[in-house]
């Protein structure tokens, strides 16, 4: 039985090549709006989150270091960073500091003979710590014995695992929520394990055999003081001990404002792409339809209902359409979620995936985007065609 | 079932139907001839409903196809009443042979008989190339196909234009006995455009355009 289903798979296997043409247009269409969505979000995610559960108001970082230190906690670049001395205790003492922790950054490269390649080693204070407590969520940086450390979600090992780090064997005893920050890439120790490394002889080259180190102090202010004054007197103070002042409200805009032209970029390259496959889809169904109008005009001559021709016609681009937008959906996924920490660690700014159920509703707005298209394209063509009369339709002589 | 051609007319620039009338009974065989740019195929692309006329109407057991159908009626009576070979080049050419003769059938919802098929093929001498694309027959078994798939329909009137033009005299032959065997023997009324004088020496209902 020739029905319309046959009917529409059989031209589209004989037409092969403009159903080709057709998919690979719907395909470049979904590629773009669903790829460049996903991407865009994962950052705009990653600034708003690391904002939001850093925890600290400011942060203090050594000046001779410029960025780094920075970039460390919002970023992922590896580095080793040292304050001349630590002044937590100090800052403790200021008005408005609420709370204030320290970290010390080790940079696990040149160092260790296993460390996997742009693993950053934090050393936290158990008792002190608000933010990495905040992302676990339970109670195991306070637990954090000597060698016992946690990995951040892009480390790729699992509870229990073994790491050799500065020659000292450290075993995983938690994993890290994802967090769009440099923490996805970094191994957290507690300071008595940090200060076994930092006082060994072997490295005294690089810390001269000391404890108590650290690379920035994360700092909470008290409720209603004014953290730019307080970044300010902590700068003017310790300026000359080689300290360095931020508000975390001004880095995270910083942030924000690099995350937004990467999303403007996506975004005007989606509407390009959009527009030019839609121009393309549009002028190939009118092609199409202009090509195949004696097929409409001979499928009348035999008394087939405009309705049924329709339906032949959407049922077509329908398949062709769903065909298109699934391989593009599928294409991003595909490199999209495996690559998610390779793109995070070549960006420069925070990067964490927004979740199947925000994935979904992107490839959802594809699917209606190449829909609206293909109606449109259809409309100005198809309903256009049909209005004629089947005669001058079929291009029968007179 | 009877067919009423009342004054109509079209025109295409210089060209065109002038007024025409004619009546057809059931189991009528009217030929229809004249020259080049007359209107033969516009007389029958308007009788079909597939084209209005500037003038005039047509009538099918007194019911005017443009006054008392809708266009969707005028569709359906192509299928069930009136069957149309047109002159021009309409198979689809993404389905075989078979499959255009039982379209008009099967994609209106009704199942086509196989061994009416095989019958038709067999008799019209397309029998061997069911299978062929229409791209990879020749134009006199294209033609063929195209009264295959007509007469599929089993319409009480059967309207066909051209039916052996381009056609080698072995064809026009098949051609020919099918349709005096579907006027004599199932008894349909016939309107057919020809220039074929062997048609016209055997039907004297004879309707000459100017």
């Amino acid at each position: 039985m020739l029905t319309a289903n046959r009917y529409v798979l059989q031209n589209i296997r004989h037409q092969s090549f403009v159903s080709l043409i057709f998919f690979f247009l719907v395909f470049i269409v979904s590629t773009s709006i669903f790829g460049t969505g996903i991407f865009t979000e994962n950052i705009e995610l990653g600034v708003e989150q690391s904002g939001n559960r850093v925890g600290a108001d400011i942060i203090a970082v050594p000046s001779d270091y410029g960025d780094n230190a920075k970039d460390v906690l919002f970023k992922g670049n590896s580095c080793t960073v040292l304050f001349k001395e630590n002044i937590t205790d100090d800052l403790r003492k200021l008005n408005g500091v609420k709370q204030a922790s320290p970290q010390l950054y080790l940079q696990t490269l040149a160092l260790s003979c296993c460390a996997s390649a742009g693993m950053q080693i934090i050393a936290i204070d158990p008792e002190t710590d608000f933010t990495v407590s905040e992302w676990m969520g339970n109670d195991t940086v306070q637990n954090l014995g000597i060698d016992d450390i946690i990995i951040g979600s892009a480390g790729g090992l699992g509870i229990g695992d073994k790491i050799t780090f500065y020659g000292r064997k450290l075993k995983v005893v938690g994993i890290l929520n994802e967090t769009g920050m440099g923490y996805d890439q970094s191994i957290f120790l507690s300071y008595e394990t940090a200060d076994l490394i930092t006082s060994n002889k072997e490295y005294s080259d690089i810390f001269d055999e000391k404890t108590n180190l650290a690379s920035t102090v994360l700092i909470i202010a008290e409720n209603g003081y004014d953290t730019e004054s307080l970044r300010k007197e902590i700068s003017d103070t310790y300026l000359p001990k080689g300290v360095s002042a931020y508000t975390v409200g001004d880095i995270v805009n910083e942030l924000s404002k690099q995350a937004g032209y990467f999303k403007t970029f996506g975004e005007v390259m989606n509407v390009i792409v959009a527009v030019i496959g839609a121009v393309a889809l549009f002028s190939l169904i009118t092609i199409t339809f202009h090509q195949r109008r004696n097929r409409i005009g001979s499928l009348l001559s035999v008394g087939i209902a405009k309705k049924k021709i329709a339906e032949i016609f959407l049922r077509e681009y329908i398949y062709l359409l769903i065909a298109g937008t699934a391989a593009g959906i599928v294409l991003v996924c595909i490199f999209m979620l495996p690559l998610h920490t390779v793109i995070k660690q070549a960006l420069d700014i925070p990067y964490k995936f927004i979740g199947i159920d925000k994935a979904i509703l992107l490839a959802l707005k594809t699917v209606i985007v190449n829909t609206v298209i293909l109606l449109i394209s259809i409309s100005l063509t198809f309903f256009k065609l049909i209005k004629l009369e089947p005669a001058i339709l079929a291009e029968e002589q007179i | 079932m009877k067919l009423k051609v009342d004054k109509i007319s079209r025109s295409f620039g210089k060209n065109g139907l002038k007024e025409t009338s004619f009546e057809l009974d059931e189991g009528d065989f009217l030929c229809i001839t004249g020259e080049s740019g007359c209107g033969k195929t516009t007389l029958l692309n308007i009788i079909s409903g597939m084209l209005h006329p500037d003038n005039g109407d047509v009538y099918i057991d007194d019911r005017s196809i443009f006054n008392d159908m809708k266009e969707k009626e005028r569709t359906r009576l192509r299928n069930s009443v009136l069957g149309y070979m047109t002159q021009g080049n309409s198979l689809i050419p993404d389905l075989t042979v078979w499959q255009n003769i039982v379209c008009p059938l099967e994609l209106a919802g009704k199942k086509a008989n196989k061994k009416m098929v095989n019958e038709l093929t067999e008799k019209l001498g397309i029998d061997n190339v069911t299978d062929s694309y229409p791209s990879e027959i020749s134009g006199g078994e294209y033609r063929r196909v195209l009264l295959a798939r007509i007469l599929m329909l089993d319409t009480h009137i059967l309207m066909v234009d051209e039916p052996t033009s381009n056609l080698d005299e072995k064809s026009a032959v098949i051609v020919r006995n099918v349709l005096n065997d579907v006027h004599s023997v199932k008894g349909k009324s016939l309107v057919v455009v020809t220039h074929d004088k062997e048609f016209l020496a055997f039907h004297p209902k004879i309707l000459n355009l100017i």
